[in-house]
């Protein structure tokens, strides 16, 4: 199955695909700083992003305007989804849940 | 571990240094999270990923030249064929050199059975590895200053020898 391409995937983002992924999954709840958005991750996916990883992937979101920042008084900015980036989103998600539904069924078949 | 912060670009600094030296800052160190950190700061150096200027800052003469010379920076337009070209000719031509120099030197110091000779089978990479980093003038480090590329090739150059006969000396250790 070939995913048809979207100037706005994150497929290409090589190693930050991943953390990528689980920002906006993350976003799609509320706006998060990164503090905030590392922990939840943790919670959701069992997995913790080095600091390093997490920016890398953060810097790319907002460069493509999938994420924005929301202005702050102190030094976290909480970082909240674009439109563009809930669009991308629902996009991958969708394209994860028909590849989850067919190997399920090919399991059961097996 | 806020340290590994100062190997990060200065304009990445700018924008995302508070916010991850927060961050780094809540984690206890961990050599996980170092490696991660350097990891990271070699990403934003070969690729800058800074947001384009929002409306509060259009029109402003400095943001512009930033993201123009950010532009200039990567494997972006300004990066022309011919360019690329050269980044394989310096790979290319640069290799074979530096091969032909290392096999000329193994052929001596095999011959004479000298010793250190395990230190010279290590640099081995570096035949490649230094014509790599002197191709990224045309693309990754394009844009920059002659000085900035020189301290990231030669320093880098140093940083990987140094490192690969540190490897050696404990491998002779062991």
């Amino acid at each position: 199955m070939t995913r048809r391409p979207d100037a706005d995937d994150i497929e290409d983002f090589g190693r930050f695909s991943e953390p990528a992924l689980l920002i906006l999954v993350s976003l799609a709840e509320g706006p998060k700083h990164g503090y905030a958005i590392t922990e939840d991750i943790a919670v959701f996916a069992d997995v913790r992003f080095g600091p390093g990883s997490l920016y890398g992937a953060i810097a790319r979101l907002e460069a493509r305007r999938l994420i924005e920042p929301l202005a702050s008084e102190d030094r976290r900015n909480p970082y909240r989804l674009t439109a563009r980036g809930e669009t991308v989103l629902k996009a991958r998600l969708a394209s994860m849940a028909a590849v989850t539904r067919i190997g399920q069924r090919r399991l059961a078949r097996a | 571990m806020t340290w590994f912060l100062k190997l990060y670009p200065p304009r990445w600094r700018r924008r995302y240094g508070a916010e991850l030296a927060d961050l780094v800052a809540a984690q206890p160190f961990s050599i996980g999270a170092a490696v991660d950190l350097v990891a990271g700061a070699i990403d934003a150096w070969l690729n800058p990923q800074l947001a384009p200027p929002t409306s509060e800052t259009k029109g402003n003469v400095m943001s512009i030249a930033r993201v123009m010379q950010l532009k200039c920076a990567g494997y972006g337009p300004a990066v022309t064929p011919e360019d690329k070209a050269r980044n394989v000719r310096v790979n290319l031509g640069g290799t074979l050199v530096l091969a032909a120099t290392y096999l000329a030197m193994v052929w001596i110091w095999k011959r004479n059975q000298l010793t250190g000779d395990d230190y010279l089978l290590s640099l081995a990479p570096m035949t490649y590895l230094i014509p790599y980093l002197i191709g990224l003038r045309y693309t990754s480090l394009k844009g920059r200053s002659s000085r900035a590329q020189t301290i990231f090739i030669v320093g880098f150059s140093i940083v990987l020898t140094v490192f690969m006969l540190a490897v050696t000396w404990v491998a002779t250790k062991i």
